[in-house]
């Protein structure tokens, strides 16, 4: 038989909403431990600290410049995608990349606009002269 | 210990003739209800495994299969752990049992992944398989997640593209001698590289495909088998963990070490010191040929698993053959059938009943199961004995 499910979310982003209105934006929102000064792109909601000894920690949100180093990248049927270091972070995030084939391991978040805000990057070439 | 006093699984293929999951997981479950000489009403507890309703358009599928399988009034539950579902459905069972809350359960696992949806569709609704709110929202398959981690492990390890593809061939060979299996394919390793690219360095041959089907096992309390299968195979050793669910938190992307702390737990219940000597027999979650050497290694199977891969020490004549079904690039995957199929081989195996071709001269004594979910998120590892003699 037939069937068909179409299904229209509205999806409550708790912890993640400052990350994520941050990407739609361009901006590199990161979480920052204030206990251990981890800072962590996307953000952990739990720091590395804190599950060593389980003492308490709180937390903050630290602008990043939005420039990444590409570390792994992979391309095919669905585009390219990588693992990239923000500077200042201190975790590897997985990108999308915006113009896939572009050689080079310097590159820059790209603003995703509201809808599926994710983190996607282009690829400038080897250094970056300015951020636009 | 838990004896396995029955097994049952049905073709995994992509359907064509109009069945459904209720009319496998019902032809998986009776195989194994026959296999382990009970009754119906022998069986105290029913757990299903399938990953996801999207699959399959029914919530709660333990409760409709119970009703399906005339198990009226049996306790019943689902076991989900994305592609570890089946082995943790087991571990359910394994658990009910050691408790002493149930004598004899049945541990079903279906999933519809090839026939009820596209493919593209499936593939979408695996890229929820990760951390959907973060690395989920780019769109990013489980192909390019995979793809990444491989990246990591190749150039922590020097596997290359080559030894990822003699993986894809060797699997697709023994599953030409695996009756059940989804893609008994006579292929070389130019075929691998010249299949079309889905997320470098895996080519679609690299990849396991969507598969429907179902598998089951009758597991028993020892003094609750019929006297007939007191000999059969046992489960000596389980064991579960987990990774970060985001491959940028994990120290090395490349190394599965949720898959490591499984294993340790599974090993030391078993008894295992040294898995590199004391394992026989190895069927590892290869959803994609670099999978299975980064399972390979993370299983702790050898001292020095790149050398050992490359003379053949995990072939069929080997030291330590892995993935003589086929593995889930062969013998295929129906997500919530896919880590309970691995244990009918481990079982069927140690009995000496496997498919002729496939089957170990000397039966293995001691065969393992390793399944995960995400990339080598949730693992789950089972380790299976013969009967002490
Ligand atoms: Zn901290």
């Amino acid at each position: 038989m037939k069937y068909q499910l179409v299904l229209d979310y509205h999806l409550g982003e708790g912890a993640l909403g400052p990350y994520l209105e941050g990407l739609s934006e361009g901006t590199a929102l990161a979480r920052q431990c204030r206990r251990c000064d981890r800072v962590t792109f996307p953000p952990e909601r739990v720091c590395t600290c804190q599950t060593k000894d389980n003492l308490p920690a709180t937390y903050g949100w630290k602008t990043l410049t939005g420039r990444a180093s590409v570390i792994h990248r992979t391309y095919g049927l669905g585009g390219g995608f990588a693992l990239a270091r923000f500077d200042g972070a201190d975790n590897l995030a997985v990108c999308r990349i915006d113009n896939p084939g572009r050689e080079g391991t310097a590159a820059v978040l790209r603003a995703t606009g509201e809808y599926r805000p994710a983190i996607t990057i282009e690829i400038r070439g080897e250094t970056i002269e300015t951020i636009d | 210990m838990v004896l396995v006093a029955g097994t049952g699984m049905t073709a995994f293929n992509r359907r064509k003739d109009g069945s459904g999951f209720r009319d496998w997981a019902s032809e998986a479950f009776e195989e194994a209800l026959v296999a382990a000489q009970i009754g119906r009403g022998d069986i105290d507890a029913l757990v299903v495994a399938s990953e996801s309703d999207y699959f399959s358009m029914q919530l709660n599928p333990a409760s409709v299969l119970a009703d399906d399988f005339g198990l009226a009034g049996v306790a019943c539950q689902r076991a989900e752990g994305g592609g570890a579902s089946g082995q943790v459905a087991v571990h359910a069972g394994v658990a009910l049992i050691r408790s002493g809350v149930a004598r004899r359960v049945a541990v079903v696992g279906f999933e519809p992944s090839a026939s009820y949806l596209s493919g593209t569709a499936v593939s979408e609704l695996y890229g929820y398989s990760f951390d959907a709110w973060t690395d989920g929202m780019s769109g990013v398959s489980a192909t390019a997640l995979y793809a990444l981690s491989a990246k990591a492990f190749m150039a922590r390890c020097g596997a290359t593209f080559e030894d990822f593809a003699a993986i894809a061939v060797l699997n697709r060979t023994y599953a030409c001698d695996n009756p059940l299996a989804h893609l008994p394919l006579e292929i070389t390793l130019d075929d691998v590289a010249e299949s079309p690219m889905i997320s470098d360095p895996y080519t679609r041959l690299d990849c396991s495909p969507l598969s429907d089907g179902a598998a089951a096992l009758i597991l028993s309390h020892p003094d609750a088998a019929p006297q007939s299968r007191r000999q059969c195979a046992r489960i000596a050793g389980i064991g579960a963990g987990s990774d970060r669910v985001r491959l940028g938190d994990r120290a090395d992307p490349g190394y599965f070490a949720g898959k490591q702390i499984a294993a340790k737990r599974a090993y030391e219940m078993a008894g295992i010191a040294r898995p590199e000597t004391e394992i026989d027999l190895a069927e590892v979650y290869d959803a994609y040929s670099g999978a299975q050497l980064q399972a390979i290694e993370a299983l702790g199977l050898s001292q020095d698993f790149m050398d050992e891969f490359r003379s053949g020490g995990f072939t069929q004549s080997g030291r330590l053959p892995v993935n003589l079904s086929g593995g889930l690039m062969g013998q295929g995957a129906p997500v919530g059938a896919t880590g309970i199929a691995q244990a009918v081989t481990c079982v069927r195996q140690i009995e000496g009943t496997y498919h002729s071709g496939l089957q170990l001269r000397d039966p293995p004594r001691v065969a393992i199961a390793d399944t995960h979910g995400g990339v080598a998120t949730v693992c789950a590892v089972t380790v299976f004995t013969e009967a002490p003699q």
